[in-house]
Parts: structure tokens; C-alpha cells; sequence
């Protein structure tokens, strides 16, 4: 049962010695594990079950999927790694932190590839299966062997566990079964309750047979001992103690959940990745709820089939990622020349065209503010936490009916993937939409009657007697009748872009967080906000003079931003998306490409905003946002800026 | 089978109109609790109303104050009409709360099969009662009268062609010495559906007096055969009985003679009947060689045609005829101004 | 998940209908052109059906023909360029009470929109489905399209079509799942509105291809169909499509089983011959809005159900 040791393995500690020593204690507020594998061996689900017991402890919990492109990558493969890290804290926990503290890898080479990309802290302790340094084969046992020179760059803690050995006397594939095995590792080291796993396990395979509920629970245990007489440290992360009623699950599920709450019941899409586990809940799901996920032939039947169900009733929703909002784009601009109401769900990844399908990314703002061909303007949102995943399609929804128009919800794959525990949702009657009413339309009633002030008008469906019109995308007049005439383009062009300043005008301007003037300003949007924050707190530590705002509308802007703009002698955005260095090779002021929020915030408020982007397919780590603050720090000669 | 299995394979053969009824119910409850929300309190609770639909995404970034004033008047509604659509909404939910209940009766012996039918339909009626008080209210009419819509049952002959289509399905369970269909005629219009699993001896031709051309009629022993009932067009009855009486199906969709229409399987003896409940030998018999008389009728008609598989011959009118009539119909299709 | 609503049923008057019921905006199709034809017999179709006017959804793209929802005082949805049928199959999913009806160019359905044809005919939903194919772009002014006869001359193709022309009922019929397929002409009116009628009572998609002269482009594809009857061939069945007296104006006659897929086939694909009728119609097929029907819930039921959901998230 000892552990083997390497002669090649820097500082690898015989794990045989420590044997039934009471484990070290270390007591802390925060702290981050990883694990890492093959892809297919389970470490997402071993993750999830780790993270949502920790949450039900009492512990503040994110965690971030690391997903490969590939469905099977190659075996034992730098670019195949599949993992989660999650991020385990005594307060509430908004982003997945800097680097990690503990790593649990099924291979040496998943170990490399987060250990080159920078993902592990200097003094992280490592957990790896070491059947692969005495494996059968010389070449593996070379890349073992090289893996751990590597990694002596770097001043780790490596603990080599025989996790297949051990497997082996409960299973006969451990391949099927090291997750759990890990689990029970886990489990040990940050002393979580095995009770609570054992019923999270019986909640993952809920509609298995028992017997995989049993090998799984067996295996568990199996780690737990091997961890209890092996290991000489465990982390205590004390938990908040909380009345209130908690949930926790990623951004999609609560996006669903969110479009069931709002009483929706068409969700049309098309398969694209990280969207698509929306709908692989919803088809779960919805048809109890009475509704129905339509799985079209393309991206553009998809969104078709939501306008035509609105069209027809209630509001519908699709749901995509970048490039198939491209291919919407025609009939997004027919819906809001129709003015008919629709939610699109953009679960944002790494671009341009199939660009990094797995991973994060904020670099579809402008496209889904402006990517419409002609004139045509509608909401764009997006919600900054899991919680708020959950709310928005409410507030959404609710927005399309009134405003008859077209709203985008804007989320990205760190929400997507992300779980986090927030307050459970209360949800309200009024909160869902009732079946628009089909009463006559009133003689004289007109299918585009504009408010002139608000451009607001009453939508007739199908049913309502005398409501009889043809909605057409060609411009028309208030009757919904086809007019090329000049001045009927101008008028109805001016009323549905009213709609968004109607819209605005019912808005206050975004909270500040922090002071609310001083030296800089960060703007920021999306699933960025709890990094942003993080990283605030730390600077104001240090005595420094930032404050941050997190917009939560982007079309139109919140009000008043030029205004609060001007009480900080900086302005600057911090996004996942491309922008130029300003000393690269050949960049001046003016042809410098800015973070597409800053160049929208330019636009509308005539404020020199700067950016700080990155586009690296990872989440914002506060520790960067920090270092870029320091860096982008005003000087203090400058006087406060006009 | 046990017949508490056959009541379930016969409300699975009306699944469909079921869940259309009920979903209408569900979806007018939805509406007028919403037209209610909308329209009654004060005018100064617009906004706690409009927050409450905004969700908690929207709070602290949208006044609910100013965007309540963006949306539709507020015209608050008398205490009278209140209570009235009030009333009705209750009608409404009970029948939410009945569910499938809303679709079954149970006979005795000695009931009356078309009163209980009737009355069972009325009830379920009421829901188009209610839904009709909520327009007349809607639309500036007295409360009032518009109470009278439901109160009490709303049977059949008082509903309209659209909420007949809309027809709440009925399966019940009857003994056979109940099963007289007299009068049961009437109630078969829209898209009615009505399907009696029959337990005991029963008279073995008891549907064969609802054929018209437009009624779809089925007599089973086979429960499976029930599924028929969701491919027939117009309104249906069928019978689940003891493999001793006939077995038959009529269905309009067959086509316009009656060969193309009607199946009649093996017809029992006409001896072996006997009296049951309110059914004289004698009338049974008589539907026994009312279908035995059909049969053959259907059997002669459903020759082989020259131009086609089965079925009558085509009429054939004089060449005459047949000229004026296609000239009329060209006309008939010809005459818009096609030089606009 | 039908959406229909008590409340919209109980203002629903019974009445009849006449044809001038459902005439919508004064039409604007140039003198001549086929689409009147296959209007007025719609509107005929409306009328004897009975069918409520706001009960009635007419769905089309872009195109001359795609002009027909304006001239129908019913609902309708002048969408975008090809993609009608996705529109039509939201509207359907949505609502299954309203009758639905597609109008489609040659260019709307068989090009850009080819993918959605494909797909819709599968789905099988219930709709009727017209495809008003003057065998030419004409809209945008005589550009080649997919049914545009091989050789023949157009602004994209001045030396003539290259390719032989794609047959939407061989198309069609190779569709999985295919349920209702006939071929009229706008010049036969009477086996026109017969078509629709047989189209209309169809459960499921019924498509239905008009052959529809356009006066200005292509005033001579059509030429010998129209005026050499024995040019055209009817197809004859007890269950097929049969418009009186037809038979007797068409001397070129055929027996067809519309039940026998293989012969509907061979028929379709035949180029040396014209046919008129029904080629195939199998109501046994699923239907795509038959299997997704949901019961619908109360926004109270809804709610004890979505917290039963968020329960087992709990922590």
C-alpha cells in the first residue's frame, strides 16, 4: 500500500513514512484545488460532487470547468487535459482565483499542462497517480521521467498515490473509477462530510442502477482510507453559517431554470458548444413545465422557429453561442423590423469564427449590439453571476413584451460552467407571462400604433378577431402595410429606436463599487465582476484609489455614465477580449483597437476610456487585474481631468 | 382485464382532447388572473406590480415607478364585475383541480346514460360558461348577466362551434344493462369524444343507431382498437365490450359511400339476446339487423371501380351536365380583376 | 402545448364566411400572372372550409408570390428569404389550433431555403404548403433558378441554364417521412381548388407544387402545357384528387394509386411527361406537432414544480 517512490521526482515524499501520523492542520481562508485527467476519467464529475457538498457545508464555492475541444483527445496528452478547479473560501467566493493551491492529476502530462500554462502556485502540492513512472512501456516511463524535471523547475510538493493499484482491489476498470477514488482524497483532505457526498453521489446517478451507486461509494471510501493513513496535512476552510435557503448549479441550469421561472415555453436551438447544455437541461426537463425544446435543422431555423412561436403567443427563446448568432443575423433584424418580441441566449466562447469552443470569452458586445445589417436596435443584457444567469431571462422576457422587441442576453463560458451557490430563487406568479390576451382588436386599432413619444405600440396575435395584418420585414406604415415612401422609413426607424430610449430613461446609473470619485475607474461587464471586484479589494488595501462599476445593460448603456466618469481622473475597461498594446509595433492613439466595451463607452460618453483586455481562453485572475491596476494607475501630476 | 386498467387505456385514447381542453382552462386561468392583477387595486400599486415582473435582475437598475408608466392603462374594474371574474376564476381552477376527473363518469344500474353523460359535460361546460362572463365583463358588459353564463351546468346544445371543436372528452364506465344510447344522438357534434367501457352483459348492438355519415362509431372487444380515436375527424363514440356483441367500425373519413366507411365483423345471433335494463329484446334485435342490413348494403356498393381500388362506381352525370358544370366552375374562379 | 385560450373561444362567433372575406390589400401582381389564380382559389377554399379569418395564419418568404399573405385578410407573416417554413413551424408548435398555411417561390423554397424544405417535409407537421413555381427568379428581375428549364436563357445565365432543372416533386418524394405531394397548375383552376382542398384536409404537410406562368420572364415556359391539353397528364384515383369533369376535359389520363410511394416516384421523375394530381398521401406518418403536444400548466402549477426542481439543488 506504501507509496513508490522516483528517483527523478524533486522533493517527492514517501507518503509510506507518515503512515498513522496525526495529519498537520492548516487553518485558511480560502484555498484552490485542481483536478486534472484524461478526458473521459471523470474528473468534471469528481469535481461538481466536491464542489456542491463544499457549498452545502456552508463553504463559499466556484467552480470552472477545463474542457478540451475534443471529445476523446489522445491519452496522456498536454492538449487532451480535462479538469475543473475549484475554489473553496470561508466568504463568498465570486471567481475562480488566481492560481492553485492543490492539484489531484490522473497522468504527469495533465499535470504539465496546467503546470506550463502557469496554473499552479509556486508552492502548490501536487497529488499524482505514479503508476506511469514503472509502466510497461519505456517511452511512458521516459515522459514521466521528464514530466518531473520539469515540474523540479518550480518549487511544488509532489505526492505520488498508486490510485490504480488501489482502484484495482474494488474495481475491475479503474479507469471508471479514479474519480471517485480522488473524491475520497479529497474528501480527507479538506474534511467534508461523507455523508453528504454519499448522497450527492446517489444524486448523480440517480437513474443508474445501484450497484453503481455502491462500486462508486466503495471507492470513495476506498480514497478516504488511503488518504487518512497516507496524508500528513488537511486544510480547514471554515464554513459561513447562513438561514438563508441556498441553491447551488452552473449558469446554464440557472438560465433554464431562469426561462422556466419566466414562463416561457419555446426554447428553439441548434447544437454549439458551450450553449448547448442549456437545452440538454431544458430537454430534461421542460416538457413537464409544458413546454418544448425544439431541436432545429440549423442555427437559422432555430431562431425562425422562435420568432414564429412568439409571433404567435408567448415570448420564445433561443439559445447560441457566437457563431451561430451570425447566422441569426438576418432574422434578428427582421424581428426587430417586425417588432416581435424574442430572448436569444448568447453563451459567449473564444472567436473569431469556431475559434476556442470550450473556452471564455467577452468578444461578441459589439457584434450583438451593431452585427445587424441596417439599422436595428434592440436590448443586449448580461448577467455578471450564476445567480443573476437565473434572473435575467425574467427581466428579459418581460422587457421583449413590452418593448416588442429583441432581447440578447449576453453570458460566457466561465458562467456556463461555473457553479457557484446563490439564495434560491422565490419564484412569483407575476414573474411568468401569461398567454398574451386574445381579445377583438378594436375598430381602428393598428397593429404599429407608435407611441410617438415612446414608440411603444400593442402587438394583435393570431386569434384576436379583427386584429387580421401581414407583419412583413419589408418598412411599413402603421398599418403593417408595405411603404417605400421616404418619410414612413424615417418615422418608423425613429420609433423603434425610441423604444431604447424609453428604455434607458426608466434605468438608474450603475452602483459604484468602492468610493464614489478617486483616481480610476474600472469598468467592467458579464462574468467578470466577482475578479474585478477581488482585485479591488486588494488594491484598496494598498491604499490605492479605485473604484468599479459592472454594467448589467449595454444596450442601451445604463444613464449617467458620463457623470460618474468624470468624479475619477481615469477611466479604464477590463475585459476577455482582443486589444492592442499601446507600445506595440505600429500602434498610435488612433488606429489603436480598444476592448469593444471601451470602445463603446468612447463612443457614447467622449471620455478617453483605456482597456485592459486578455483573451487567453481562462477566466480574469484578480492577482492579473491587480498588477494591471498598478500599472495603469494615473500619475499623479495629471490634474483631474475635465 | 380489470376495468380500472380499460378506464386508463380509454382516457390514453383521449389524451389528446384532453390535454387541448385542459391546457385552454389552464391558459385562461393564467389570463384572468393576470387581467385581474392588472386591473383591480390601485392605480398607485402599478409599480410594486410592474417590479414584481421585472425580477430581481432588474432591481436597483430599472424604476419601476417609470416603467409602470410605459405600459398599458390601468382601467380598475367595479367591485360587482370584480367579484363576478372573481367567481369565474374560481370555476376555472376548480376544474384545474379536478384534472382527469373532469373526464370520467361511473354508472350504475338503473342510471340514465345520457343524462349522466349530459350533465357530465355540462359541468365540464362551465369552463366555456366562465370563459364567456370574462369577455362579456372585458368587453363593458353587466356583470350581472354574465354571472348567469356559469352559473349551473352549460350543457352541449348551449355550446358554440368553437368551443364544441374544443369538446371536453368523456369516458365512462357503464354496465351493460345501462348501456341505451337513446338520445345520445344530440350530444354527438364538434369534436366530441366519448368512449364507454361497458362491464357485464350488454346489448350487442347498442351503437349501431349513432352511424350517420359524419359520426365516427367503434364497437371493440379489443381495447387497442381504441386508438382509432385519435385519427377520426368530428365527433366519436366508441364502446369497449364483451367479445359476444358485435364489433364495428364506422369512420367518415373512410369516405363518401357507406362501403368506404363501414367494417362490420362477425354479427352475433339475434337469438341469443335478451332483455337488459331499459333494452327490450325486440329493439336490440333490431340493431343487430339494422347492421346486418348496412353490412350487406356497404358489401354491395364496395365493388372494384373501373378507375380505382374499391368503392362506388363514379356517378356519371350527362356529358351535358358535366360541361356546364366544369364551365361554371372555371367562371366561379376566373372573375377577379386580374388587370390591377 | 396547444395556447388556446377559453377566453378567445368565447368571443368566437359562429358565422359563415365568403370569399370577400378574406381579401386583403389591393393586389399589385403585374397583369397576367398566375398567382391570382392560386389567391382566389385559397380564398375560395377559406370560405367553404369555413375557417375563421384571425384563425388563420398565411406564412411566406421573399419573393413575387411571397406577396400573397398582404392579399389575404387573414393573419400573416411576409418573412424573409427562404425561410418561411421555420416561421411556420414555430407558429404551428406553438399554436396546432390555427390552420397554417406557406406560400413559396421556386427560389424561396427550392434554393435558399432548400435546407428548411428538407427538413419541414420531415417534420411532417400540419400545414399546407404551396410551392408557386414560375420556374424564374422574378422579383429581382430573371435570374436563373433551380427549376428554371436547362437552357434557358436568363440574366445570370445568358447562354442558358447549364444544369438540367431540379424536379421538387422527384425532390420531395425522396424526403423521409413525406406525407402529402401533389402537382397542379394555376390555368386549371378547378383541379387547382381541388389540390387545396385535398391539400387543407391532409393531416400534415402537404405540399403541393403550382405550375404558375409569369406573364413578364417567362411568358413561353409554360406555353405548350396551357395550350396543348394532351400535353398535360391527369393523375386519376378514387383516393387522388378529383375535380369534376376534369377527367373528361383531359384526355391524357392515368390510374394512380396515391398510396404506392415507388410509382409516385417513377411518376415524378418522368421529365417527358407533365402531371397533374396526387402523387402520394400517407396519413399514417408521424407528425412532428403531434409528438411534442404538452399539457400546458397554470403559472401556479408551474411554480410548485419549478421549487420541487430547485429543492434538489438545495445546499
Amino acid at each position: 500500500m506504501a507509496a513508490l517512490s522516483s528517483a527523478v521526482s524533486p522533493e517527492v515524499r514517501d507518503s509510506s513514512r507518515v503512515k498513522h501520523a496525526p495529519p498537520t492542520v492548516h487553518r485558511l481562508d480560502e484555498h484552490t484545488v485542481e483536478i486534472v485527467s484524461d478526458s473521459g476519467e471523470g474528473a468534471q464529475k469528481c469535481g461538481q460532487i466536491f464542489g456542491t457538498v463544499s457549498a452545502k457545508m456552508g463553504n463559499g464555492v466556484w467552480t470552472v470547468e477545463i474542457i478540451p475541444a475534443e471529445i476523446e483527445p489522445p491519452a496522456r496528452s498536454v492538449a487532451g487535459t480535462s479538469g475543473i478547479r475549484i475554489r473553496i473560501g470561508s466568504g463568498p467566493i465570486t471567481n475562480w482565483g488566481d492560481e492553485t493551491k492543490l492539484a489531484v492529476a490522473f497522468n504527469e502530462q495533465s499535470l504539465l499542462s496546467r503546470h506550463r500554462i502557469g496554473a499552479l502556485a509556486d508552492d502548490a502540492t501536487i497529488l499524482v497517480e505514479n503508476r506511469w513512472a514503472t509502466h510497461d512501456d519505456e517511452a511512458i516511463r521516459d515522459q514521466w521521467a521528464s514530466a518531473m524535471e520539469e515540474l523540479s523547475e518550480r518549487n511544488y510538493t509532489i505526492i505520488e498515490v498508486p490510485m490504480e493499484e488501489e482502484c484495482l482491489t474494488v474495481v475491475e476498470n479503474p479507469r471508471l473509477g479514479k474519480n471517485m477514488f480522488v473524491l475520497g482524497l479529497l474528501a480527507f483532505v479538506y474534511d467534508r462530510d461523507l455523508d453528504r457526498i454519499r448522497e450527492q453521489i446517489a444524486f448523480a446517478f440517480l437513474n443508474k442502477p445501484k450497484k453503481i451507486y455502491e462500486r462508486n461509494v466503495a471507492l470513495l471510501e476506498l480514497g478516504h482510507g488511503w488518504a487518512s493513513e497516507n496524508l500528513d496535512f488537511q486544510y480547514h476552510i471554515p464554513s459561513i453559517e447562513t438561514d438563508q435557503e441556498m441553491v447551488v448549479m452552473n449558469g446554464n441550469q440557472a438560465f433554464a431554470m431562469g426561462a422556466i421561472a419566466s414562463g416561457m415555453e419555446l426554447a428553439a436551438m441548434y447544437p454549439i458548444t458551450p450553449a448547448t447544455s442549456v437545452s440538454h437541461y431544458l430537454c430534461d426537463v421542460f416538457e413537464r413545465f409544458g413546454g418544448i425544446v425544439h431541436q432545429a435543422e440549423d442555427e437559422i431555423a432555430a431562431i425562425g422557429v422562435a420568432i414564429g412561436a412568439s409571433y404567435s403567443g408567448k415570448v420564445a427563446f433561443t439559445i447560441t453561442s457566437g457563431p451561430g448568432m451570425a447566422l441569426k443575423t438576418e432574422f434578428l433584424g427582421m424581428a426587430v423590423m417586425t417588432e416581435i418580441p424574442l430572448v436569444l441566449l448568447n453563451v459567449q466562447r473564444g472567436g473569431p469564427s469556431t475559434g476556442l469552443p470550450t473556452k471564455v470569452e467577452q468578444s461578441d458586445l459589439l457584434a450583438s449590439i451593431f452585427g445587424q445589417p441596417g439599422d436595428a436596435p434592440h436590448v443586449v443584457m448580461a448577467p455578471a453571476t450564476i445567480e443573476e444567469c437565473f434572473h435575467a431571462p425574467i427581466t428579459a422576457r418581460r422587457i421583449a413584451e413590452t418593448f416588442r422587441t429583441v432581447v440578447m442576453i449576453l453570458s460566457d463560458a466561465n458562467l456556463a460552467t461555473g457553479v457557484q451557490p446563490f439564495p434560491k430563487p422565490d419564484p412569483q406568479v407575476s414573474w411568468q407571462a401569461p398567454m398574451p390576451d386574445q381579445a377583438p382588436v378594436p375598430e381602428g386599432a393598428r397593429p404599429y400604433d407608435w407611441d410617438p413619444e415612446t414608440g411603444l405600440s400593442r402587438r394583435f396575435i393570431p386569434g384576436q378577431p379583427g386584429g387580421m395584418h401581414t407583419v412583413t420585414s419589408l418598412a411599413h406604415d402603421e398599418d403593417s402595410h408595405v411603404a417605400y415612401d421616404a418619410e414612413i422609413n424615417q418615422r418608423s426607424s425613429r420609433m423603434r429606436s425610441r423604444k431604447l430610449a424609453a428604455l434607458q430613461h426608466t434605468m438608474s446609473p450603475p452602483p459604484i463599487y468602492g468610493e464614489e470619485s478617486g483616481d480610476l475607474l474600472i469598468v467592467g461587464w458579464g462574468s467578470t465582476k466577482g475578479a474585478i471586484q477581488e482585485a479591488l479589494d486588494r488594491v484598496r488595501a494598498e491604499g490605492l484609489s479605485v473604484s468599479s462599476t459592472h454594467l448589467s445593460f449595454l444596450s442601451p448603456l445604463e444613464p449617467g455614465l458620463g457623470e460618474i466618469f468624470s468624479r475619477f481622473r481615469k477611466v479604464m475597461t477590463v475585459e476577455i477580449n482582443y486589444s492592442d498594446e499601446p507600445d506595440d509595433p505600429y500602434i498610435t492613439e488612433e488606429n489603436r483597437r480598444r476592448g469593444q466595451l471601451a470602445w463603446l463607452l468612447r463612443a457614447t460618453t467622449l471620455v478617453d476610456v483605456d482597456c485592459w483586455t486578455r483573451v487567453l481562453g481562462e477566466p480574469l485572475r484578480p492577482g492579473a487585474i491587480v498588477e494591471a491596476i498598478h500599472t495603469h494607475m494615473p500619475t499623479k501630476k495629471r490634474g483631474k481631468r475635465t | 382485464m380489470p376495468s380500472d386498467e380499460m378506464v386508463r387505456q380509454a382516457l390514453e385514447a383521449v389524451s389528446g382532447p384532453r390535454e387541448a381542453f385542459m391546457s385552454a382552462v389552464k391558459v385562461a386561468v393564467d389570463q384572468v388572473e393576470s387581467y385581474l392583477d392588472a386591473n383591480t387595486g390601485p392605480e398607485e400599486a402599478k409599480p410594486e406590480r410592474a417590479a414584481s415582473e421585472l425580477g430581481r435582475f432588474a432591481e436597483g437598475r430599472i424604476d419601476p415607478q417609470r416603467f409602470a408608466a410605459l405600459t398599458g392603462e390601468h382601467e380598475p374594474l367595479d367591485d360587482r364585475s370584480q367579484e363576478v371574474l372573481e367567481e369565474a376564476l374560481e370555476v376555472l381552477r376548480a376544474l384545474v383541480k379536478k384534472g382527469d376527473e373532469n373526464f370520467l363518469v361511473h354508472l350504475e344500474e338503473g342510471d340514465s346514460l345520457v343524462d349522466r353523460v349530459e350533465a357530465a359535460l355540462a359541468a365540464s361546460g362551465r369552463a366555456f360558461g366562465a370563459a364567456e362572463a370574462v369577455e362579456r365583463i372585458r368587453t363593458g358588459g353587466d356583470a350581472q348577466t354574465a354571472r348567469q353564463s356559469f352559473t349551473g351546468g352549460n350543457p352541449p346544445g348551449r355550446w358554440s362551434r368553437a368551443e364544441r371543436r374544443l369538446a371536453p372528452p368523456l369516458v365512462v364506465s357503464v354496465p351493460g344493462s345501462a348501456l341505451d344510447v337513446e338520445g345520445m344522438g344530440r350530444l354527438l357534434e364538434g369534436n366530441i369524444r366519448i368512449v364507454l367501457v361497458v362491464d357485464g352483459p350488454a346489448p350487442p348492438a347498442a351503437l349501431v343507431p349513432l352511424m350517420t355519415p359524419g359520426v365516427f362509431v367503434l364497437q371493440t372487444s379489443d381495447s387497442k382498437e381504441l386508438a382509432r380515436l385519435s385519427d377520426a375527424a368530428g365527433p366519436a363514440i366508441a364502446a369497449l365490450l364483451p367479445d359476444t356483441c358485435a364489433g364495428f367500425v364506422h369512420d367518415p373519413l373512410g369516405g363518401p359511400t357507406l362501403g368506404q366507411r363501414l367494417t362490420v365483423g362477425e354479427i352475433p345471433d339475434a337469438k341469443t339476446v335478451r332483455m337488459l335494463g331499459t333494452m327490450t329484446t325486440w329493439r336490440q334485435a333490431e340493431a343487430l339487423s339494422q347492421l346486418a342490413a348496412l353490412k350487406s348494403a356497404s358489401e354491395a356498393v364496395a365493388l372494384p371501380s373501373a378507375n380505382g381500388k374499391s368503392g362506388e362506381p363514379m356517378e356519371e352525370p350527362a356529358p351535358a351536365d358535366r360541361l356546364a358544370a366544369w364551365l361554371l366552375d372555371q367562371a366561379n374562379l376566373t372573375d377577379v380583376d386580374t388587370a390591377s | 402545448m396547444s395556447t388556446c385560450s377559453l377566453l378567445a373561444l368565447a368571443q368566437s362567433e359562429d358565422r359563415d364566411y365568403e370569399r370577400a372575406d378574406y381579401e386583403g390589400v389591393e393586389v399589385r401582381w403585374c397583369p397576367g400572372c398566375g398567382d391570382y389564380s392560386v389567391l382566389t382559389a385559397t380564398q375560395r377554399l377559406l370560405a367553404e372550409e369555413g375557417l375563421k379569418p384571425e384563425e388563420t395564419v398565411v406564412v411566406s418568404g421573399i419573393g413575387c408570390s411571397s406577396r400573397f399573405p398582404h392579399y389575404m385578410n387573414t393573419y400573416g407573416f411576409h418573412g424573409i428569404h427562404g425561410r418561411a417554413l421555420t416561421l411556420a413551424t414555430g407558429v404551428k408548435l406553438n399554436r396546432p389550433e390555427l390552420s397554417v398555411f406557406v406560400v413559396m417561390g421556386d427560389g424561396d423554397c427550392c434554393s435558399i431555403g432548400a435546407g428548411h424544405w428538407l427538413h419541414a417535409t420531415r417534420y411532417n407537421i400540419d400545414m399546407v404548403v404551396l410551392l408557386l413555381d414560375n420556374e424564374i427568379y422574378g422579383l429581382t428581375k430573371k435570374q436563373t433558378s433551380p427549376t428554371t428549364p436547362q437552357g434557358y436563357k436568363s440574366n445570370t445565365q445568358p447562354r442558358g441554364s447549364f444544369l438540367p432543372a431540379l424536379n421538387p416533386l422527384e425532390a420531395t418524394l425522396g424526403i423521409t417521412n413525406a406525407s402529402f405531394v401533389a402537382q397542379t397548375a394555376e390555368w386549371v383552376p378547378a383541379h387547382l381548388y381541388a389540390t387545396l382542398q385535398a391539400a387543407y384536409r391532409h393531416k400534415g404537410f402537404a405540399f403541393v407544387r403550382i405550375l404558375q406562368r409569369c406573364p413578364h420572364f417567362t411568358p413561353d415556359i409554360m406555353n405548350e402545357l396551357v395550350t396543348d391539353r394532351d400535353q398535360v397528364q391527369l393523375l386519376m384515383h378514387d383516393d387522388g384528387i378529383n375535380a369534376p369533369g376534369l377527367d373528361k376535359v383531359f384526355e391524357n389520363r392515368r390510374v394512380h394509386d396515391p398510396s404506392n410511394l415507388d410509382a409516385a416516384r417513377r411518376l415524378a421523375s418522368d421529365s417527358q411527361q407533365t402531371r397533374l394530381g396526387l402523387f402520394f398521401r400517407d396519413e399514417s406518418l408521424p407528425r412532428y406537432d403531434d409528438l411534442r403536444r404538452t399539457t400546458r400548466l397554470t403559472a401556479e402549477e408551474r411554480i410548485e414544480l419549478l421549487n420541487e426542481e430547485l429543492a434538489l439543488y438545495a445546499v
